[in-house]
C-alpha cells in the first residue's frame, strides 16, 4: 500500500514538473528547428552552387544571418496588439481615459518590462554562439560588428513597438481584429527580412522593401553584424531608423487620437 | 467482405456528414472563416519565398532543379492545407475533450470513437488557400519540368500525397494521445508545429542521418517529399515499399495505444 | 490516491422498470451509470446490461441503449437539431421509414415541432434538452440511463420531461435507470429507488417507506422584517437554527400547511420557503432509525 503512494506522489511530481519544464524546453525546440531547417538549406545551396557569394552573403555572413535574424525577431516581438484589442473591445481603455495615466505609456513600460529578463537571457545565448562560431568555425564576427549590432538594437526594438502601436489602433474601428493582426505580423516577418535576407527579392525589390521601415526592425541591425554595410550606410541606416520612429509616431499618435474620439463617442 | 464494403460505405457517409456540418457551421461566423484565409494566404506567401529562392540563386540544390523545388513546395502547401484542414483543430482540441468529459457520450455511440473524435471538424478557411496555391505552383512545376500528363504519373502522385495524409494523420496525432494522460499539451501541438515545418525544403537538402530518421523512425518526411520524388523517377522501389508500409505501422502503434488510453480512461469528474 | 467511487454495489433491475437512483452529489450515481454504459471501467466487480458486459463495448450493445447526461451536449452547436438526428441515424445505421417514424413521433410527444430547424444555440435550456433526448432515442434504446436529465431546467421543462419518460415507458416498455437530486423526478417518475451514499447501497425499495421518513418532516424558512422575542416562536414546532431575521422550523408534514398558516399570521414574515430536508440529512435519519430494509 505505501508503495503505492509513493508512486502516485513520484507520479504527481513527474508530471508537474513535466508542466513546467516541457512548455520551456518546446519553446527552445520550436526556436531552433526553423534555424536547422535554415542551416541545412544554406549549406545545401553554397555546396551545390559552388559559388562563394550567393544574394550578396558568403556562407559564413549568411550563418551570423540566419542566427541573428532569429535572435533580432525574438528581441523585439511584440504579441502586445492582442492585448490592446481586448482592451479596446471589452472596455479596458476606458480607466486609462480617465486617469492622467498615459495608455502609451503604460504599454511601452509594460513591454520594457517583459523584455529586460528575456532579453538578457537570448543576448547571452547569441554571445555564446557567436563566439563558439568565432572558435569553432573561424567565422569573423569582430567586436565592432557586434557592437554596431548593440547600436542597432534599441531602435529596432522601438521601430517595432510603434509599428504595432500604430497598428492595434485597428481595433477601434474592427471587433474581430486578431486574425488581422496576425495576418500583418507575417508579412512584416516576411518585409523585415525574418525569413531570408531582403537581397534574394532581387535589386529592384529590395532596394524598395529597404526602404519601407519594415527592413529597419531585422534586416538592418543583422547586417550590422554580419559586416555587410559600410559606416556610413550604417550611420544612414541609424538614422533612417528613428526617422521612421518618429514618422510611425505621429502616424499612431493620429490613429489613436481619431480611435479615441470614436471610442468615447461610440461610448465603449 | 460485403460487411467491410458496407461499413466503409456507412463510415464515408458520416464523414461527409462531419465535413457538411463543419462547413455549414462555419458560414455562421463569416469572420472567423475570412480570418483563416487570410492567415493562411499569408504563409501561403512565406512558402512561395522557398519556391523562388532556387530560381533567384540559379543553381540546383543537391540535385533538385529550382523547378523541381517548386513542385516540392506547392505539395508541402498542399500538406499542410490538408494537415491543418482536415486534422490540427481535432487533434488540438483532443485535451480539452478529454478535460471536460465530452468524450463520455460518444464512446456510447456505435461508432470507431477515433474516428468520431479525430476526424469531426473540418476547416475550410486553412484547406482553400494552401490547396488551391499549391496545386499551381505543382502544376507549374509539372510542365517546366516537362513531367508526362499521364495516368501512371498523376494517378502516383495523388496515391503519394494520400500516402502523406495519413502518415501526417499517424505522427502528429501520436504526441496529442498524451492528452489521456496529462492535461497540458499545447507545449507539444507547437513542437508537432516545429517538426511539420521541416519539411519547408526537400529532405534532399538535410544530412544522412536526418534524412534516416526523418523517413524511418519519425516518418515526416515521408509526407511531402515521396510524391514529388515519384514523378522524377527519384523513389527507389524500396522506398516504394517504406511508403505503403509506414502509415500501415504507424496506424497500427496509433490504434494501440488508443485502446490501451482508453481502457483507462478515467472520463472527468462530474 | 485512488479514490473508490462506488463499493460493492449490487442490484437486480428487471425490463420495464423505471429505477430512481438518490443520494447527495458525490455519492457515485453518476459513476454507476458510466460503468453501466461501458464509459468507465471498474476496478473490479461484474455487471450484465442486456446481456452484455458495458465495457467491452460491443457494438450490438451500444445499439440498443442509451446515456443522457444533463450536462453534456452531443449536438452540433451551430447547427438546427435536425441535422444531428440526420447524423445519428447515419451513425445507428437507422432504416429510412423507421426513422422517420420515431422522429415525428417523438417530436409529438416532446413538442418541438416548431424548433426543429431552429440552431441549437439559440434554443432554451429546456428546448435543448428536449432535443438531446430525441437524438438518444431515434434509435428506440430498450435501457435508457439518464443522470440529472432536468438539472438547470424550469419547472415546467421538468414537469413536461417527467411526463415524457412516463408515457414513453408505458408505451415501449423501456427500461430506465435515473439519478437525480430533485425529489420529484424520482417522485413521480420511479417505482423503485436505490439510494446510494458513500458508493454504497443504502436503501433499495420503494420510495413510499423512504418519504416516510425523509418526507415526514419539511422544513419552513422564514425571513423577518424585524426581530422578534424568543417566546412568540415558541408552539409552533421546533426551531432548528435562528439568527435575527431569519427562522427554520421542523414541521411534520400533517401539519406543515395549518402550522404555516399560523406562523404567518403571527409573525412578521416577508419571505418564506418549504423545503425538504436535505437528502444527506434524511440518509442519516434513515440509518439512525435503522427501521428500514437494509439493501439486498
Amino acid at each position: 500500500m505505501p508503495n503505492k503512494v509513493y508512486r502516485k506522489i513520484l507520479h504527481m511530481g513527474i508530471q508537474n514538473e513535466m508542466e513546467y519544464r516541457t512548455n520551456y524546453w518546446i519553446q527552445l525546440v520550436s526556436f531552433f528547428v526553423p534555424m536547422m531547417t535554415q542551416f541545412f538549406l544554406w549549406l545545401a545551396i553554397f555546396r551545390s552552387s559552388g559559388q562563394g557569394t550567393i544574394v550578396g552573403y558568403t556562407f559564413q555572413e549568411m550563418l551570423i544571418y540566419i542566427i541573428m535574424a532569429a535572435v533580432t525577431g525574438k528581441l523585439v516581438a511584440a504579441g502586445f496588439e492582442y492585448e490592446i484589442a481586448g482592451d479596446i473591445k471589452e472596455g479596458g481603455l476606458g480607466k486609462f481615459l480617465v486617469q492622467p495615466l498615459n495608455y502609451f505609456a503604460y504599454r511601452i513600460l509594460k513591454f520594457l518590462g517583459a523584455k529586460a529578463v528575456q532579453s538578457v537571457l537570448v543576448i547571452i545565448f547569441a554571445a555564446v554562439v557567436l563566439i563558439w562560431l568565432r572558435i569553432g568555425l573561424h567565422v569573423p564576427v569582430g567586436w565592432d560588428s557586434a557592437l554596431r549590432y548593440l547600436i542597432a538594437l534599441p531602435g529596432a526594438l522601438l521601430l517595432n513597438f510603434v509599428i504595432y502601436y500604430a497598428l492595434s489602433g485597428i481595433a477601434f474601428w474592427l471587433t474581430e481584429s486578431t486574425g488581422l493582426f496576425y495576418t500583418l505580423s507575417l508579412i512584416i516577418y516576411i518585409a523585415s527580412g525574418s525569413v531570408f535576407p531582403l537581397t534574394i527579392f532581387g535589386v529592384t525589390i529590395a532596394k524598395i522593401l529597404g526602404m519601407l521601415p519594415f527592413s529597419y526592425i531585422v534586416f538592418f541591425p543583422v547586417n550590422m553584424i554580419t559586416g555587410k554595410l559600410t559606416t556610413t550606410e550604417a550611420i544612414t541606416g541609424i538614422g533612417m531608423q528613428w526617422l521612421w520612429i518618429a514618422v510611425i509616431l505621429v502616424v499612431a499618435r493620429w490613429v489613436w487620437s481619431s480611435g479615441v474620439r470614436r471610442y468615447v463617442a461610440v461610448g465603449g | 467482405m460485403q460487411m467491410i464494403w458496407k461499413e466503409a460505405k456507412r463510415y464515408s457517409r458520416i464523414y461527409g456528414r462531419f465535413m457538411k456540418f463543419s462547413v455549414m457551421s462555419q458560414m455562421e461566423y463569416r469572420t472567423n472563416f475570412i480570418t483563416a484565409f487570410l492567415i493562411e494566404t499569408a504563409y501561403l506567401l512565406i512558402k512561395l519565398l522557398y519556391a523562388i529562392l532556387p530560381y533567384q540563386v540559379g543553381t540546383d540544390i543537391n540535385g533538385w532543379s529550382p523547378d523541381a523545388i517548386l513542385l516540392y513546395v506547392g505539395v508541402f502547401t498542399i500538406m499542410s492545407g490538408l494537415y491543418s484542414g482536415l486534422f490540427f483543430t481535432n487533434f488540438t482540441q483532443l485535451p480539452d475533450k478529454v478535460r471536460t468529459g465530452s468524450l463520455d457520450v460518444l464512446i456510447t455511440k456505435p461508432i470507431s470513437l477515433q474516428f468520431a473524435v479525430t476526424l469531426r471538424q473540418f476547416e475550410l478557411g486553412y484547406t482553400i488557400p494552401n490547396v488551391l496555391g499549391g496545386s499551381v505552383m505543382v502544376a507549374i512545376g509539372w510542365s517546366r519540368m516537362g513531367l508526362p500528363v499521364d495516368f501512371y504519373h498523376i494517378g502516383g502522385f495523388i496515391f503519394f500525397i494520400a500516402i502523406g495524409v495519413l502518415v501526417a494523420y499517424s505522427v502528429f496525432l501520436l504526441p496529442q494521445l498524451l492528452a489521456f494522460w496529462t492535461v497540458q499539451t499545447t507545449g507539444v501541438t507547437d513542437m508537432s508545429n516545429s517538426v511539420f515545418e521541416t519539411n519547408y525544403v526537400p529532405m534532399a537538402v538535410y544530412d544522412r542521418i536526418i534524412q534516416r530518421l526523418g523517413t524511418f523512425l519519425l516518418p515526416v518526411f515521408v509526407i511531402c517529399n515521396f510524391p514529388p520524388m515519384f514523378v522524377m523517377g527519384g523513389l527507389s522501389a524500396g522506398m516504394v515499399w517504406w511508403a505503403v508500409l509506414a502509415p500501415i505501422w504507424l496506424l497500427i502503434i496509433i490504434r494501440v495505444i488508443w485502446r490501451y488510453a482508453l481502457r483507462h480512461y478515467s472520463s472527468a469528474s462530474q | 490516491m485512488q479514490k473508490e467511487a462506488v463499493i460493492d454495489l449490487s442490484f437486480d433491475i428487471e425490463e420495464g422498470e423505471i429505477v430512481g437512483f438518490l443520494g447527495p452529489n458525490g455519492a457515485g450515481k453518476t459513476t454507476t451509470l458510466k460503468m453501466l454504459s461501458g464509459i468507465l471501467h471498474p476496478s473490479d466487480g461484474q455487471a450484465s446490461v442486456l446481456g452484455y458486459t458495458p465495457w467491452e463495448r460491443k457494438k450490438e450493445f451500444k445499439r440498443q441503449f442509451s446515456i443522457v447526461m444533463g450536462q453534456k451536449n452531443q449536438l452540433w452547436w451551430d447547427l438546427p437539431a435536425s441535422d444531428s438526428f440526420e447524423l445519428n441515424k447515419l451513425i445507428y445505421d437507422l432504416d429510412d421509414t423507421e426513422y422517420k417514424r420515431t422522429l415525428d413521433e417523438l417530436v409529438e410527444l416532446l413538442g418541438v415541432s416548431e424548433q426543429l430547424h431552429v440552431q441549437v444555440r439559440r434554443l432554451s435550456l429546456g428546448e435543448r434538452m428536449k432535443m438531446e433526448l430525441i437524438a438518444s432515442l431515434l434509435h428506440r434504446p430498450k435501457v435508457i440511463l439518464l443522470d440529472e436529465p432536468t438539472i438547470g431546467l424550469d419547472i415546467i421543462s421538468q414537469s413536461k420531461i417527467r411526463q415524457f419518460f412516463k408515457t414513453y415507458n408505458k408505451t415501449y416498455n423501456t427500461t430506465i435507470l435515473l439519478t437525480s437530486h430533485y425529489m420529484r423526478d424520482i417522485e413521480d417518475l420511479c417505482s423503485r429507488t436505490m439510494i446510494i451514499n458513500h458508493g454504497q447501497l443504502v436503501y433499495d425499495g420503494d420510495l413510499k417507506s423512504v418519504n416516510d421518513v425523509i418526507g415526514s418532516w419539511k422544513l419552513l424558512k422564514i425571513q423577518l422584517s424585524a426581530p422578534v422575542s424568543e417566546l412568540s416562536l415558541n408552539g409552533y414546532g421546533k426551531i432548528r437554527s435562528r439568527s435575527e431575521l431569519e427562522v427554520v422550523f421542523e414541521l411534520s408534514k400533517q401539519d406543515v400547511l395549518r402550522k404555516s398558516k399560523e406562523i404567518l399570521d403571527h409573525l412578521p414574515v416577508i419571505d418564506f420557503t418549504i423545503e425538504d430536508i436535505p437528502l444527506e440529512e434524511g440518509i442519516a435519519i434513515l440509518y439512525e432509525k435503522g427501521g428500514l430494509p437494509h439493501a439486498q
